[in-house]
């Protein structure tokens, strides 16, 4: 299949000091530090990762909601970055964006009308009649009651605002959205219903997703390629079955020795990583590789001066680690403690 | 099948009860969708909280009547209570610094001028003051808050130091400076109020952008390719202005005690004509001998302020749509 979406070498760093007077001290964060992915038409890429390691920032300069310091984005075909005025939007229009925060992405002052509608709008699509249509339409397809189109955000709960804004995204009949975790703030038992909510929809308008999430038992769920990310990098990439089956990395190992198993028994037997520590700060990675200041594996001095590239070790399975080659996860017996720290997006 | 999934998807919400809804709340087991009653527009949902607060409708009921009488003062002031300004020589000493009675029911002045009649043309200087005063620092203040909070850098800092420089010097002097610059009166007065007024409603309005601006239906409208005009239109400023209603109401009860300040000591309104405050300044020689002197313009202040001031309160909780039920 065609990717739809190709991105290159993506780079974003914020300036740190951005007064009047201290602009020129030169520190940055480097949130997202040269990525590499592609999204074939019709596929869910996953985007996982610890909070801070810059999957959201990945997502937002796709669309450019966010400018990117470096790197390429291809879509279609076009050079996003040098996207101006008229087809930048037309490429809003191909690409939209579904929000973590059902509470927050909503405009509370306008109805569930009025806020589907807009994407309607701004691109002059459809009559006021029309558009009223296609809003009722689309709520029933997202499974809320078409007469909710007067109603307003705050009269509804997380799980149908979430809806509205999974219909708005919708309404110009995208062929890519980016899901910068749509569930993560949801009540577990509603987070199923939208993850097959997006499923079908999926299916039904043939939507490529790109999907950020910390919770790896989603990214299972829906994805069908992940991508690991840790401070800015992606460390695995490949299958979701490649990589929850025969991780490569060790930070992925880590991440996914961390979700529970449901049967008590398997879970106690299982092996258990616990990294060290926080992760590093982004203003001042580690050398080498990333993850040598928390890597169980990590061998001196190669770990802490060489950084490993992002390497075939499977056909469509990429890692980056000195050490990459399918191994087991080491058996030692550890507690029932978080396994990382600080995934409480 | 997109169907499959719909229904309940979550627990089903407690509906405000109101009556004439009581008969949508019918909700039976079966029914696809959750019903949360009527569709009630956010206008009518605020005025229904404003309704509640019963501080602020008396507040508001009071400003009524006071408008009112201010509006409707000729009609009836001069006939029934007397001249507010003109003297008649030939009655004035037998008619001077009379107590309450029937015929002046605030009691007259030293210049046997009747006080219930002074205090309601006082009432017309008052509101004057502090709605044009009022409306002259919100157009300041929202052009400065909003071009201060939309570019921020180096226009943000130019204006909100220049607001800080405003804030601090003392503010009755700083008007006091004004007024001997352009000389008193009425219209003086509501420039010098409305000038130094700016400050804090930039400042008001310039965090209160800035917080909307970080709102993700921000970023939802730039990703879908609005335009920087329809942000700020659709967006930020419907969630930007509640703060400055309430504020501007407040200020109006702020403006108003300080035309009073102003025209006490003799900076403001100009002797003949009344206003709350140089009917003060005049009461001064007579507090103890004709105290009613005082008292009716000063309950006159005291009660058209707090009457704002409770308005404005009540608007802060009406105007919040995020208030759940």
């Amino acid at each position: 299949m065609a990717a739809l979406l190709e991105v290159e070498g993506l780079v974003k760093h914020f300036p740190v000091n951005e007064g009047v007077f201290l602009s020129r001290l030169g520190k940055t964060v480097k949130a997202v530090d040269g990525v590499s992915f592609t999204v074939d038409e019709g596929e869910t890429l996953g985007l996982v990762g610890e909070s801070g390691c810059g999957k959201s920032t990945t997502g937002r300069c796709i669309n450019r909601l966010l400018e990117a310091t470096a790197g390429r984005i291809r879509f279609a075909g076009a050079d996003v970055r040098r996207l101006r005025r008229q087809d930048l939007k037309a490429y809003r229009r191909d690409v939209q964006f579904i929000f973590q925060d059902p509470y927050a992405s909503l405009n509370p002052r306008m109805t569930f009308g009025e806020i589907m509608a807009e994407p309607l709008v701004i691109h002059g699509v459809g009559t006021r009649r029309e558009r009223q249509d296609r809003c009722k339409e689309m709520l029933e397809t997202v499974g809320l009651n078409p007469e909710h189109i007067h109603r307003y955000p705050h009269e509804f709960s997380g799980g149908q605002r979430q809806r509205v804004g999974i219909a708005r995204a919708l309404m110009l009949r995208p062929k890519m959205i980016i899901c910068d975790e749509p569930v993560s703030a949801l009540d577990v038992s509603i987070q199923a219903q939208i993850i097959n909510l997006l499923e079908e929809l999926q299916q039904e308008f043939g939507l490529t997703y790109l999907f950020i999430a910390h919770d790896l038992a989603v990214i299972r769920h829906i994805c069908d390629r992940v991508a690991v990310m840790y401070l800015g990098k992606i460390v695995e990439l490949g299958g979701w079955r490649e990589v929850y089956n025969s991780p490569n990395h060790p930070y992925t190992q880590s991440l996914l020795s961390a979700v529970p198993v449901p049967d008590p028994e398997k879970q106690r037997r299982r092996a258990r990583i616990i990294l060290k520590g926080d992760v590093p700060n982004p203003i001042d990675p580690p050398s080498g590789c990333r993850f040598h200041t928390r890597c169980p594996l990590a061998q001196f001095p190669l770990c802490s001066e060489q950084e490993p590239a992002l390497r075939q070790v499977a056909p469509g399975h990429q890692a980056a680690c000195h050490f990459a080659k399918p191994f087991p996860i080491p058996e030692h017996k550890m507690g029932r403690e978080a396994l990382f720290d600080g995934d409480s997006e | 099948m997109v169907s499959d999934i719909t229904g309940f998807d979550d627990k089903r919400r407690e509906v405000p009860v109101e009556v004439g809804a009581a008969d949508e709340l019918a909700v039976s087991e079966d029914l696809e969708y959750v019903e949360t009653g009527p569709a009630r527009s956010l206008r009518a949902d605020a005025l229904r909280r404003l309704r509640k607060n019963k501080l602020a409708v008396a507040g508001l009921i009071w400003i009524i009547i006071v408008i009112l009488i201010a509006i409707t003062a000729d009609l009836w002031a001069p006939r029934w209570l007397g001249d507010p300004v003109e003297i008649d020589s030939t009655t004035a000493a037998e008619r001077m610094l009379l107590s309450p009675s029937w015929d002046h029911p605030f009691g007259t002045d030293k210049l046997g001028r009747d006080v219930a009649s002074r205090v309601v043309y006082g009432a017309r200087v008052s509101l004057m003051v502090g709605v044009l005063a009022v409306a002259i620092a919100v157009t300041l203040g929202l052009i400065l808050g909003a071009l201060a909070a939309y570019y921020g850098g180096i226009w943000d800092a130019i204006i909100m130091r220049t607001a800080d420089v405003f804030f601090a010097f003392p503010y009755i002097l700083f008007a006091i400076v004004l007024i001997a610059l352009l000389g008193p009166g009425l219209q003086n007065v509501f420039i010098a109020i409305g000038v130094l007024g700016w400050p804090s409603i930039a400042r008001v309005f310039r965090s209160s952008i800035l917080s909307v601006k970080e709102n993700e239906y921000v970023d939802a409208a730039r990703a879908m390719g609005a335009s920087t005009r329809r942000i700020l239109i659709r967006h930020i400023m419907p969630n930007a202005v509640a703060p400055i209603i309430v504020y501007a109401t407040m200020s109006v009860g702020g403006a108003i005690l300080t035309e009073a300040a102003l025209s006490f000591l003799g900076m403001g309104v100009q002797p003949p004509d009344p206003s709350w405050g140089n009917m003060l300044d005049d009461a001064r020689s007579f507090m103890l001998t004709a105290p009613w002197l005082m008292i009716y313009p000063g309950i006159a202040i005291l009660t058209t302020v707090l009457a704002f001031v409770l308005l404005g309160d009540g608007l802060r909780d009406a105007l919040d749509v995020k208030l759940k039920e």
